[in-house]
């Protein structure tokens, strides 16, 4: 079977297993039930609300965790208004902003289910997880700082009722653009294995997997990122209030970077374990080749889905 | 095999959702109101933490005086407020007679205390108490997640004396109701609202 040497790690039937399992994993977290856009409830919003519970898989519950969030931000708010007095230095500010992105990003949202996908669909260089991370955490911070400030600089007033209602639009906008890359994901997934159909190349090995594609890179960064992040929107709009418009750009970057080092992890986590799962394989073997397209296709589709769940509330009549 | 155990883990562990993602904090306080008949509804109030707070000031305190006036209060009714009957208010009311989830309310007003906004108003809710135990459990939650919602600390129930009626109540968690939501990016979680278990009895 395949030519996998003796000292294989995993033989070409525990691929199979391997995949399954993936795909297992992927489903068991992914999304169950009735969808439901987190949006701010107090507003209008294009989405529907929730009509009743559903029942879903509960995952962990780690209450201790969201209340380490209420306290933070509680202390992050007093620490801006001391600021302002000169009763609080920055750097202890910056702490603050750093730790509550930090916890932040570690709940859901922040496109970690996107990009995790997306590692899982194309071969990709750890350092191309690290750049779309890194980016995705700052663009989403970005997202929010250019509107926040942007509708308060030019508007005045109206600033969270105007951002709820800008928010669900790209959001929307997010996720069509999300199923539209992973529609292409899907395409070039499918394109590789009629190109190794039509040439010799029949098996698989790690070596030959090419890295590198700065356009589905970019694609995935733009349609993850341009959401604004909702808690990043809500200390801007403190800092505002307290008309301290630098502080607010100052916690806004601190809270992405604690965002990044989440969304970074993530990345690579799925980088590290593809090519775990990918050099753990028998060279040359056709099941080898088999596990290296299912998890590419398992990954596009898991981006479809994905988007085309979190779009579905926008669509209900 | 344990290689690829550890690869599967790290491949799938941005889908997991594993705990909540709340943007605005609140905690509740409610008082139960009575008639000759009985319970006839509950008054709540919500007090929200200093974030949540600075947005409804900067949107809706049109004099920068951090009071909110009647003219305010109705603008916020109107733009803050009236989308949460969507949610139902976030309220679950349960008891022999089964679950109620309000679709309108009364008497809605905000107001600022200790530097945070409040906004109270008025669930109507009638029910008999003739003679023996009458047992209602009110929840509070949120299931997007949205907002984390707790109750305050100090007297989170509040029973108007009578001379007519009496009662007591715990607070605990429900662990027969998921709150299981669903984040920006589909990802999920679940958590379980701590609920009110009232008991009012007549007196006389």
């Amino acid at each position: 079977m395949g030519g996998g040497t003796a000292n294989s790690l995993i033989s070409p039937g525990r691929s199979l297993v391997v995949l399954t399992a993936v795909l297992a994993a992927a489903l068991l977290f992914f999304p169950s039930g009735r969808p439901a856009a987190q949006s701010n409830p107090f507003y209008d919003s294009p989405a529907p609300a929730p009509s009743a519970p559903s029942v879903s898989v509960p995952t962990l519950r780690l209450r201790a965790l969201i209340d380490a969030q209420r306290t933070i931000r509680e202390v992050l708010a007093d620490a801006v208004d001391r600021s302002g007095r000169g009763g609080r230095s920055v750097p202890a500010l910056l702490a603050l902003a750093f730790a509550y992105g930090l916890l932040h990003a570690l709940g859901p949202g922040h496109r970690k289910v996107a990009l995790a996908a997306y590692f899982l669909a194309r071969p990709s260089h750890p350092l191309q997880g690290v750049i779309a991370g890194a980016s995705v955490a700052f663009l989403h911070a970005a997202a929010a700082l250019a509107l926040i400030y942007g509708l308060y600089y030019l508007f005045q007033g109206t600033v969270t009722t105007a951002f709820a209602s800008v928010s669900s639009i790209l959001e929307l906008a997010s996720y069509a653009a999300i199923i539209l890359l992973g529609l292409i994901l899907l395409a070039l997934a499918v394109r590789e294995i009629i190109k190794e159909r039509r040439s010799s190349r029949r098996s698989f090995s790690a070596e030959q997997v090419e890295v590198g594609d700065r356009k589905t890179l970019t694609a995935i960064i733009l349609s993850s990122g341009v959401v604004p992040c909702p808690g990043t929107a809500l200390i801007l709009i403190f800092c505002l209030s307290q008309s301290l418009p630098g502080i607010g750009v100052l916690a806004a970057l601190a809270m992405s970077v604690g965002m990044a080092t989440v969304t970074v992890g993530v990345s690579l986590a799925a980088i590290y374990g593809k090519r775990g799962i990918l050099s753990a394989l028998p060279r040359g073997s056709r099941l080898g080749g088999l596990l290296h397209h299912g998890l590419e296709i398992a990954g596009a589709v898991l981006i479809v889905v994905f988007g085309l769940f979190m779009l579905s509330p926008y669509l209900v009549v | 095999m344990k290689k690829a155990v550890v690869a599967v883990v790290l491949v799938t562990s941005g889908l997991w959702g594993a705990f909540g993602h709340p943007h605005v904090f609140m905690d509740t306080r409610i008082e139960a109101a009575y008639d000759r008949e009985g319970l006839r509804g509950f008054w709540i109030t919500w007090r929200f933490d200093k974030v949540f707070t600075a947005g409804i000031l900067m949107d809706f305190d049109s004099d920068k005086n951090e009071r909110l006036s009647a003219s305010e209060v109705a603008v916020i009714e109107d733009r803050a407020f009236s989308n949460l009957v969507n949610y139902r208010y976030f309220l679950y009311i349960r008891s022999a007679e089964g679950q109620y989830r309000p679709s309108s309310v009364e008497s809605f007003t905000a107001y600022m205390e200790g530097g945070r906004v409040h906004y109270r108003f008025f669930v109507p809710y009638t029910l008999p108490i003739g003679q023996g135990e009458v047992k209602v459990n009110i929840a509070v939650y949120d299931e997007t997640f949205f907002c984390d919602i707790g109750y305050l600390d100090t007297a989170p129930l509040l029973l108007p004396a009578s001379d007519t009626f009496s009662g007591e109540y715990t607070i605990r968690e429900d662990r027969g109701i998921h709150i299981d939501y669903t984040a920006n990016d589909g990802s999920q979680g679940s958590t379980f609202p701590r609920q009110i278990a009232l008991t009012l009895r007549r007196e006389h």
